[in-house]
């Protein structure tokens, strides 16, 4: 690899599959195996396919949580302020603090704020947008199922930091967990 | 699990429940208890025992109407995850022919409990004597009975069509049949279950009305069901009957449904409460005045603390919904709920000052729990305890949740 010939950083090694119980089983070998860095790409969601991966479990229900009550506290606060000490009016004869009536604005407020935080918290979770990668192959979202075994060293720089990783080994490798079809993933291009 | 595997997957039949002849003696032992209690009440006071027999008699009436309309949700949706507890929820509806004995008995109470039988009275209230269209006797036996024999009905054709699919016929057929049946009910249900509410629980008080009784008696109904309905799923898992085809992923769906009704238990009850606050008029804000004094506050606030915030943060959390032994203890504690819950709505109207507290209240609900008990567990003695030739089956017991 030389940098002066622009050649593209290799980026991994993908192997195709043609089913998802195939992928499903595959994905475990490679969990087991000593490629650590990996993932597995569908066309739809496939049940089971986390646990095949190792995949731990979404953080996202703690944001949710968290800004949920967030969004609790905030509706109140503000109720409060505005009804019992900023404009204090007596309205249909109830009383300044009039928690009954604050309650729909506190469970929209929790709504609001647990489903925003929610989005936004799977965005970052699942580091959206990203510019930079591309679609590696078309038919991951059509009709058939990939694995892809990342280049540990495709974004160091420096060629001394680098570990052993051999693509062909890598090939092979998937191969032998039911790949139908293998080849390399380079950096750039559009289904390179 | 390959595909293949899966379609060759023979779900193992464990037959029907095979219970001692100790079950059925408790079961008996606690109508037998009922029927003391109901008439220690009525020795003291006519309208307690009627009232007593009113709250037991609702409690299971709810359970299992809702459960045949869970079941029948089921069959609507083509559901897959419910396959193999379908059954246990089918049993329940084996309750619903006593509810038109119950009926009938409560048909006699009726001149205790309810003060629109008062006829001469009623007519000197104007109030109310706008309302004897509606609230008179003969109307509200017609209507009552039409509804009672109409879920009979449709329990006998639904649960039936799903234990003629055990014996291997064209499942298809059966399907369809549950299907159009179901959509049926799924109407019938609605207007018949909130009638039911308005009729036996809302006319206490003929002065009070709210749109939304009928819901609120259904939310806490149908929550009571789920606790029923995971209680008994555990226990048949735990006996082994279950134990081969439910796992941790159905318990957890029944734990999310128990939650998502407790949340709407606790929705329409504020919804009812705060509207009724808000506008404040009389005729309507005398129900919640009531419920507010006389020892009646806290009662009220332990409904809500208990019925909803202790359920809602126990099953909050993934890890407990799939717990057998936390969504135990909390269906055990709705069902207590449940129990607190119908007692607020009909005491009040009933007795002038405060709560009345008398074990042989208990003992009336126990007795229509030892009928629910005998004749569900005398359903899943006779039939299979797993919709064994559903053809979701095999599909469900591998269902697997994110």
């Amino acid at each position: 690899m030389h940098k002066e010939n622009k050649v593209p950083a290799l980026s991994g090694v993908v192997g195709f599959f043609d089913d998802p119980e195939s992928l499903t089983e595959a994905a475990a070998k490679v969990r087991d195996s000593n490629y650590k860095q990996f993932d597995c790409f569908t066309p739809y969601a496939v049940h089971g396919l986390e646990h095949a991966q190792g995949l731990p479990r979404s953080k996202i229900p703690y944001v949710t949580g968290v800004f949920a009550f967030t969004g609790t506290a905030t509706a109140f606060a503000w109720q409060y302020a505005a009804s019992a000490t900023w404009w204090p009016h007596i309205i249909g004869g109830k009383p300044m603090n009039s928690l009954p009536a604050f309650v729909p604005i506190i469970f929209e407020l929790s709504v609001l704020f647990g489903g925003i935080a929610t989005f936004f918290g799977m965005l970052a979770f699942n580091r959206l947008p990203n510019l930079k990668k591309r679609a590696f192959d078309p038919s991951i979202t059509n009709n058939r199922f990939a694995i892809l075994i990342d280049n540990p060293n495709a974004e160091i720089e420096d060629e001394e930091e680098h570990v052993a990783f051999s693509p062909e080994q890598a090939e092979q490798f998937l191969k032998s967990v039911g790949a139908k079809d293998v080849r390399k993933v380079y950096n750039e291009g559009w289904f390179s | 699990m390959g595909n293949a595997q899966l379609m060759d997957h023979k779900i193992e039949n464990p037959g029907v429940l095979k219970a001692s002849g100790a079950l059925t003696a408790i079961f008996g032992a606690l109508v037998l208890l009922g029927v003391v209690s109901f008439f220690v009440l009525f020795g003291m006071n006519a309208a307690h025992a009627w009232s007593a027999l009113l709250r037991a008699h609702f409690y299971f009436l709810g359970v299992s109407v809702c459960a045949l309309f869970f079941v029948v949700i089921q069959w609507v949706t083509t559901s897959m995850w419910s396959a193999p507890v379908r059954r246990v929820a089918e049993a329940f509806t084996a309750y619903i022919p006593f509810v038109l004995v119950s009926t009938i008995l409560l048909f006699f109470g009726a001149h205790s409990i309810f003060e629109w039988t008062h006829v001469e009275q009623a007519k000197a209230d104007p109030i109310i004597a706008g309302k004897l269209g509606y609230l008179n006797m003969n109307f509200f036996v017609i209507r009552t009975l039409i509804a009672v024999l109409g879920w009979i009905l449709f329990a006998r054709k639904i649960v039936g069509g799903s234990l003629r699919s055990d014996t291997g016929v064209t499942y298809q057929p059966i399907f369809e049949g549950n299907r159009k049946f179901g959509v049926a009910f799924l109407a019938f249900f609605a207007i018949t279950f909130s009638m039911s509410a308005f009729d036996q629980l809302m006319s206490l008080d003929p002065h009070f009305f709210s749109t939304m009784f009928g819901v609120y008696t259904f939310a806490g109904s149908y929550q009571t069901f789920f606790a029923f309905f995971a209680i008994v799923v555990i226990l048949m898992k735990r006996m082994g009957y279950l134990g081969k085809v439910v796992n941790e992923n159905h318990i957890h769906d029944i734990a999310k449904l128990m939650f998502a009704f407790t949340v709407f238990w606790a929705y329409t009850g504020f919804s009812q409460y705060m509207l009724i606050w808000y506008a404040n008029l009389p005729e309507e804000t005398g129900y919640f005045l009531l419920r507010f004094n006389e020892g009646w506050e806290p009662w009220s606030i332990s409904l809500f603390v208990g019925k909803f915030f202790m359920p809602f943060f126990l099953l909050l959390p993934r890890g407990n919904k799939r717990s057998e032994e936390v969504v135990f203890l909390t269906a055990c504690w709705i069902i207590v709920m449940e129990y607190l819950d119908l007692n607020w709505m009909i005491q009040p109207q009933v007795f002038a000052a405060g709560p009345k507290i008398h074990w042989a209240d208990l003992g009336v609900w126990l007795g229509y729990f030892g009928v629910f008990g005998l004749m569900v567990s005398r359903f899943l003695q006779k039939n299979n305890v797993i919709a064994i030739k559903d053809p979701y089956l095999p599909d469900s017991v591998f269902h697997h949740h994110i």
